[in-house]
């Protein structure tokens, strides 16, 4: 009999200790519930986003080897330009007496190879920009991932799959950052075909 | 050995930079000059060749820096020639790890030929 009532206790301390711990949690659940849903809306325009500019990575990237071979042909023609500079200034000052003019041409020899040493920059940002570029992808490929993720739980789980949907159809198609205009797509054109359409 | 006198082996996969390490290293009065592209292009042309010191980039394709400097620090004939490295890699983690491998001088982009002489000399006392 007393072994009963002890048991009885026991589960009336455990209901009560259930009771504590949801009383605890309970604020916690509705924090949690709430952050959900402003995060759903947040990835359901991210999804479309990403959507994207999954799509407008390879232009980009041929957008940026672009631009770096455009930047070293350009230094390469001011390297040779220096380069012919140098060589007749070093040719006047062997020629020249000592004086003022073979020290003022000394000095523009040592601003002609200073030219010729600030085009490091050319090898310098291609490496960023290639480094910049593999950081995206390897994020984008990551964001991939999760989204996929996400989908397959939502797959599995029909209040999920509900938000996501509702979420997506209301705010994604509008919101969805807009990358027409930072990744411009290969529509170049040459001078000649820009003469051409001018008729000159 | 006069120091000038030396033949040097420089890897540097960007043409630009390879064009400004040569005109800085004949401007510095060295005219025994090798260059190859990476460390694959550097192994082949050391073969049958003496080489006083070898200036390499990091990032390259194929073999980059580092790794060559590791081949280069396990093969008997090379494991006490002179390295410097010239390189983007700024970070203290970067300077460790090149010290590591055995590198003996150290170069950050952009650098001046001044910077470039001094780290030479050091090397090759």
């Amino acid at each position: 009999m007393k072994t009963k009532k002890g048991a009885v206790l026991q589960s009336l301390r455990d209901i009560e200790s259930l009771f504590e711990f949801g009383g605890e949690i309970t604020p916690f659940l509705e924090e949690l519930f709430n952050f959900l849903n402003d995060l759903m809306p947040i990835l359901a325009k991210a999804k479309k986003s990403l959507e994207s500019t999954t799509s407008a990575m390879p232009g980009a990237s041929e957008n940026i080897a672009s631009a770096e071979q455009m930047a070293e042909s350009a230094a390469h023609t001011i390297m040779d330009t220096a380069d012919q500079i140098y060589t007749g200034l070093n040719d006047l000052i062997a020629k020249e007496p000592e004086g003022e003019t073979k020290e003022t041409l000394a000095v523009l020899t040592e601003k002609i190879s200073d030219i010729s040493m600030a085009l490091q920059f050319q090898d310098i940002t291609s490496q960023h920009l290639k480094q910049a570029g593999q950081i995206v992808e390897a994020i984008q490929t990551r964001m991939v991932k999760l989204f996929n993720a996400l989908q397959s739980i939502g797959e599995h789980n029909e209040l999920v799959r509900s938000l996501v949907e509702k979420y997506a159809e209301e705010d994604g198609e509008d919101d969805a950052i807009d990358t027409a205009d930072t990744i411009r797509k290969d529509d170049s054109i040459t001078q000649a075909d820009i003469d051409a359409l001018f008729g000159s | 050995m006069e120091i000038k006198s030396k033949r040097i082996l420089f890897v540097e996969d960007s043409p630009t930079m390879r064009r400004i390490i040569a005109n800085s290293l004949q401007r510095l009065g060295f005219s025994d000059i090798i260059e190859a592209e990476n460390g694959v292009d550097a192994l082949n042309k050391l073969e049958g060749q003496k080489i006083d010191l070898v200036i390499t980039d990091w990032n390259m394709p194929e073999m980059n820096g580092a790794d060559l400097v590791k081949t280069l620090r396990s093969m008997p004939e090379y494991g006490e020639i002179p390295i410097v490295m010239i390189t983007t890699r700024g970070m203290k983690d970067d300077v460790m790890t090149a010290m590591k491998l055995g590198v003996n001088g150290y170069v950050i982009k952009p650098f001046t030929p001044d910077v470039l002489k001094s780290k030479l000399e050091l090397v090759m006392k």
